[in-house]
């Protein structure tokens, strides 16, 4: 039940924080709440890592590095667009 | 987690960090709402994922070896692809990114599900839950990918007979489901379940392809 419950939550916390953001900051977001999607990976270590023989460990190795190219590639590529949202620059980019 | 042989202090303090985690995740995106924080609201979210993933390594009775493979080969394709891929081109990437991350649950929801000599009806439930919406993050990420690199047409595909296609593609993932919990365990639920990875991909497969051009505007 407590799963459920995280879940609700989460679900309006979700609808609360992305309401009201101006659109030039969509695709970064877009971008940067798929990197946060690829928290996965604990699942992945966690399934990895639980030696019981069988199939599941590899499953969970494969996982583990799909979750990771998630991560470090998502995280890499919104570092990149926000690069082009400093706020010293004066100059609108409109890339979207 | 009392079978990974975490003692209860070291239990709390992984939950702690846990905690930490999502906080830096929420704060991170509240910040990356607004143009003046978003830059620093990224590196938290990712701080806070460094911590969860550090939290989870450390845990004592994990074999760290194919897992620290795993992340370097994962991490360093990811950081390659990210630093090199043209800025025009960021939006596929992202699209490539988010399927990978579909592929990791699926992958998380089966090992889960085998693992287990006889699953629980909520683990079954859940696992297959997990390989549905893994599968269909996949395929449909793929498909929004070769679309936005011109790789496949960006006009809407579809096949002749789709929608009794699409129906008869929703009948065996609901098969697949109700074997999945009635089968006794062994090898036949392997076959259920990769003969139900396969028919909701196609599934996913045919369903993304008719709404391609949505999922393309994100």
């Amino acid at each position: 039940m407590h799963l459920l419950l995280a879940f609700i939550l989460a679900a309006f916390l979700g609808l609360e924080l992305i309401s009201r953001v101006p659109s030039q900051l969509h695709t970064p977001l877009m971008s940067g709440t798929n990197a946060i999607s690829g928290i996965t990976l604990v699942g992945a270590v966690l399934a990895a890592g639980t030696g019981t023989g069988g199939l599941s460990p590899w499953l969970g190795v494969a996982a583990v590095a799909a979750a990771s190219l998630n991560v470090v590639g998502g995280y890499l590529v919104t570092e990149r667009m926000l690069r082009m949202f400093q706020p010293t620059q004066k100059a609108v980019h409109k890339n979207d | 987690m009392t079978e990974l042989g975490f003692g209860l202090q070291g239990e709390s303090l992984r939950s702690f960090a846990y905690l930490l985690a999502t906080v830096a995740f929420v704060l991170g995106i509240k910040w990356q709402g607004r143009p003046e924080t978003a830059r620093r609201g990224n590196l938290l979210s990712a701080l806070g994922m460094l911590l969860a993933l550090l939290a989870t390594l450390i845990g004592a009775g994990l074999q760290l070896g194919w897992i620290l493979l795993g992340l370097l080969l994962g991490g360093a394709l990811g950081a390659w692809l990210a630093l090199r891929v043209e800025m025009t081109r960021m939006p596929e990437m992202v699209a490539l990114f988010n399927g990978s991350g579909g592929l990791a649950s699926l992958l998380v929801a089966s090992a889960e599900f085998l693992r287990e000599a006889r699953p629980t009806p909520m683990l079954s439930v859940l696992a297959m839950l997990g390989v549905l919406i893994g599968g269909l993050t996949f395929s449909g990420s793929l498909v929004a990918w070769g679309k936005l690199s011109e790789r496949l047409p960006s006009r809407s595909l579809a096949l002749p007979g789709q929608q009794v296609l699409n129906l008869l593609l929703l009948g065996l993932v609901l098969l697949g489901l109700i074997l999945g919990l009635i089968l006794p365990a062994g090898p036949a639920l392997l076959l259920v379940l990769g003969g139900f990875c396969c028919s909701h991909c196609c599934w996913a497969w045919a369903w993304y392809c008719r709404l391609g051009e949505e999922i393309c505007l994100w």
